[in-house]
């Protein structure tokens, strides 16, 4: 029991939180440095 | 006194919503104009209108009346739904927005038309009866939550509220087209979010805190504070869990969702709205648990669940607040009901009066037609909210599996499956939808109630799938797809250009 919540019930508060948030803090950081890198963060490769 | 306070309150949110009607007039002098406010919405602006058209009043009244009965168990929902929305914005919007950009699209069966090279327009009347026959159920079983709230708050009749509610909203929809509708989304869906955590946090503290809180709802029921309810970890608790985790899957393709990718300004408009439309319903979803938990310990042995959200809001706050809060519930609803009628709008003007039998009528009429044809769905709906569906909830949820199964599972192949057909995009269409309705008639019963959407969706992927592989797919289709990919690179990865 933590904080009055059994340790399963954080779980799934934290990941139905978490999974999500991350996902897209990925997808955001990855696709705001292309779109600042320049040429729509096109990179050539050959 | 406090009355007069509430209805000041409502006054001044009516007359926002009427300002924002008339400030989109401007941009509804044309199809694309009146029915995606001209493809130049900005991140914020798609990003709550997608969350305030998904949630309804289903959120409010729903979610919480859900917190209070399940506990904890409701976080399930809140599972789904972000993992729905995450994947929406992630995978689905950017591909999806650079097909429609190219095709000229406006609604998204001309997508699927253009994608699936459909010459005999059956994809465009099969949507348009999906659409037209799950809306008119949404509809009304939204303006049927509209007068209630009206009845609840306000002390006016049920079915004055019910009218007037479809006034304001027919009003601004009609006259300020989609521009108008994403805009006061915005502003319904900021006030859900503050509404829903004010209420959340509240609710706690009204309690006495976090710690006793736990302690009173364990004194309560201790399954309320176990993930798998009060069945356990047993077939029907996994079944629960699921049928909760599946009414998020809406959020990867129906039609009213998608339009908001549409309408985004370009790409980097998606990629700063994914962000804000996923933290959105975090707040969105734990505020509506935590507050229904809450109500729970502070009002419990209520008959019906889905009052606590009311209850609450009368209880817990001086009379201003709770106008703000009356604004609040009614927000939420009016929110889907735009967004619905602007879609079937669309549908029926877009898609078979331009597309199919009379493409040479002008902008300025066919907009025309289609605030005439907005004006004339909502008139359809009110005589069915009239006669009172009792079972508001069970209809949304519903409307919104019977639009999702038939559209996500084949907008899904048609993105990210070259092979897909327009016969394996037709049998998947059908059978996504038929899948609900059977399953709602014949099975749901009999399977614990298991939520129709992951059969529709299961039986609609699979349809698409295996008609696709006995099919042949439409012509250049190949080189488009892998032309689309390129120009969308990766979700996760830097682009690359052979």
């Amino acid at each position: 029991m933590i904080a009055g919540l059994p340790w399963t019930a954080w779980l799934l508060l934290i990941v139905s939180v978490g999974l999500g948030l991350s996902i897209v803090l990925v997808f955001y950081r990855t696709h705001r440095r292309n779109g600042a890198s320049g040429s729509s963060g096109l990179e050539e490769t050959g | 006194m406090a009355s007069y306070t509430i209805l000041g309150v409502f006054i001044a949110y009516l007359l926002v919503l009427l300002g924002l009607g008339l400030w989109g007039r401007r941009a509804s002098h044309s199809v694309a104009g009146y029915y995606l406010a001209g493809k130049k919405l900005p991140s914020w602006v798609i990003a709550f209108s997608s969350n305030a058209t998904g949630e309804s009043g289903w959120l409010l009244l729903g979610l919480t009346g859900m917190g209070y009965l399940v506990g904890i168990h409701a976080l399930w929902v809140v599972l789904g739904e972000v993992l729905g929305v995450t994947l929406g914005w992630v995978l689905v919007a950017r591909p999806f927005k650079v097909y429609t950009d190219r095709y000229g699209a406006i609604t998204v069966p001309d997508f699927l038309v253009a994608r699936f090279r459909d010459k005999r327009h059956g994809l465009r009347f099969m949507s348009v009866f999906i659409i037209l026959s799950m809306v008119v159920a949404y509809l009304a079983a939204q303006l049927v939550a509209t007068g209630k709230a009206f009845e609840t708050f306000l002390g006016m009749s049920y079915a004055g509220g019910v009218v007037l509610g479809a006034a304001i909203t027919l009003f601004y929809t009609t006259v300020g087209g989609f521009k108008a509708v994403a805009y006061t989304d915005l502003v319904q869906g900021v006030l859900m979010a503050a509404g829903l955590t004010v209420l959340a946090v509240v609710g706690i503290g009204g309690a006495g805190g976090w710690l006793p809180l736990m302690d009173q709802l364990r004194a309560i029921d201790p399954a309320l504070l176990m993930p798998m309810g009060e069945h356990g970890l047993s077939t029907p608790g996994v079944i629960s869990a699921l049928g909760f985790v599946g009414v998020g899957l809406a959020f990867l393709g129906v039609p009213q969702l998608l339009t908001r990718f549409m309408a985004a300004k370009d790409e980097q408009e998606i990629v700063s709205g994914s962000l804000i439309a996923v933290i959105c319903i975090i707040i969105f979803d734990l505020g509506a648990v935590f507050a229904g938990m809450a109500g729970r310990a502070l009002f419990p042995g209520l008959d019906d669940p889905e009052t606590v959200m009311p209850l609450m809001s009368t209880d817990l706050f001086p009379a201003f607040l709770t106008g703000i809060f009356v604004v609040v519930v009614l927000g939420a609803i009016m929110s889907t009901v735009d967004s619905l009628l602007i879609l079937a709008s669309s549908a029926v003007v877009r898609d078979l009066v331009q597309k199919v039998f009379r493409p040479d009528f002008s902008e300025l009429r066919l907009s025309r037609y289609g605030q005439v044809t907005t004006v004339l769905l909502g008139l359809f709906a009110i005589p069915f909210a009239l006669a009172e569906v009792q079972v508001i909830f069970w209809f949304v949820l519903f409307a919104w599996s019977g639009l999702a199964t038939a559209f996500a599972p084949v907008v899904l192949c048609a993105l990210f499956w070259k092979r897909t057909t327009l016969a394996g995009a037709l049998a998947g269409m059908a059978g996504g939808f038929l899948t609900t309705v059977i399953w709602v008639v014949a099975f749901k019963a009999q399977f614990y109630d298991l939520y129709e959407m992951l059969p529709g969706f299961f039986v609609g992927g699979a349809l698409t799938i295996l008609v696709s592989l006995f099919t042949k797919p439409p012509e250049g289709a190949d080189e488009e797809f892998d032309s689309v990919k390129r120009v969308v690179g990766p979700a996760f990865g830097r682009r690359t250009v052979n």
